[in-house]
């Protein structure tokens, strides 16, 4: 049995003037291809739980952002543990900070672990979404309206 | 170590506004640990309070933070919770204080903490 190491990442739920979330969908580049999530990636040593938010968008949407809010943590294993080995050599159990955004600069244009994104409204979300990912985007959508909710799942 | 190992914190209260610290030589510091892999963060604070004789109580998110002067180099991440309401068997090494009249005592990361603390508002993310 392979050991479960937590590795502290960041997601930013990031929303247009119509209301709507940018989803991405992650290419074969990364791991679980195909699969429909909010931005966003691992922190790094010598980063803030912030400037990753700030960087991880940058990086892969091309979007800058001017202002974020935590909304929330999420460590559930069930739903945040990989389900293969990583080549560190343990299974990650992804411990996220979720941030808000309606405040950035820029038109999207993602980086190669992007295939696919688009911006989408609580109805029309895509089925393939990361199982991490149900939760948190119900949240960013709840945060939307109600920005005085913390989340800890 | 590629990437930092996330560790969790409590400030937890008593009905006179004190807080429960560790003492550790001449300076105290805040109960928690590092996350355990495969709990939850509730799961791995309960865990962490019970060694300290905490049982119970509310638990709500003070924030997430970057220490500025962290325990360990593998750990500059925490995620931080106030709990109230808890049942509390004080331990050797373990006492209450007040955050304010003490504060000198206190890691420059947790005087933060106790700041945002006091303020009311949360979470922080620092």
């Amino acid at each position: 049995m392979e050991s479960i190491v937590p590795v502290p990442a960041v997601n930013v739920a990031v929303f247009n003037p119509e209301g709507k979330v940018l989803l991405t969908r992650r290419s074969p580049r990364v791991r679980a291809p195909g699969t429909w999530v909010l931005p966003g990636g691992h922190v790094e040593f010598g980063e803030t739980w912030e400037s990753a938010a700030y960087r991880e968008i940058e990086e892969e949407c091309g979007i800058r952002l001017n202002s974020i809010k935590l909304m929330g943590v999420y460590s559930d294993p069930l739903l945040t543990t990989s389900e293969t080995v990583l080549k560190e050599g343990y299974r990650g159990q992804f411990v996220v900070a979720l941030y808000w955004s309606d405040d950035f600069s820029g038109n999207v244009s993602p980086n190669d672990e992007v295939d696919l994104w688009g911006w989408y409204g609580p109805l029309e979300l895509p089925n393939a979404l990361l199982k991490s990912h149900p939760v948190r985007v119900s949240d960013a959508f709840d945060f939307n309206q109600n920005p005085s909710k913390v989340f800890v799942r | 170590m590629k990437y930092p190992l996330p560790s969790l914190c409590a400030l937890i209260r008593n009905q006179r506004n004190e807080i429960l610290i560790q003492v550790e030589g001449e300076r105290y510091r805040l109960p928690g640990g590092r996350l355990e892999g495969g709990s939850t963060w509730l799961e791995s604070l309960s865990a962490s309070l019970l060694g300290v004789g905490v049982r119970g109580g509310e638990s709500e998110l003070l924030g997430v933070y970057t220490e500025l002067e962290p325990l360990d180099e593998f750990s500059p991440l925490t995620v931080v919770f106030t709990v109230t309401g808890a049942d509390v068997e004080l331990k050797p090494g373990c006492r209450w204080i007040d955050p304010q009249s003490e504060e000198h005592a206190l890691r420059r990361d947790d005087r933060i903490k106790c700041q945002d603390m006091l303020t009311g508002e949360r979470p922080f993310s620092r």
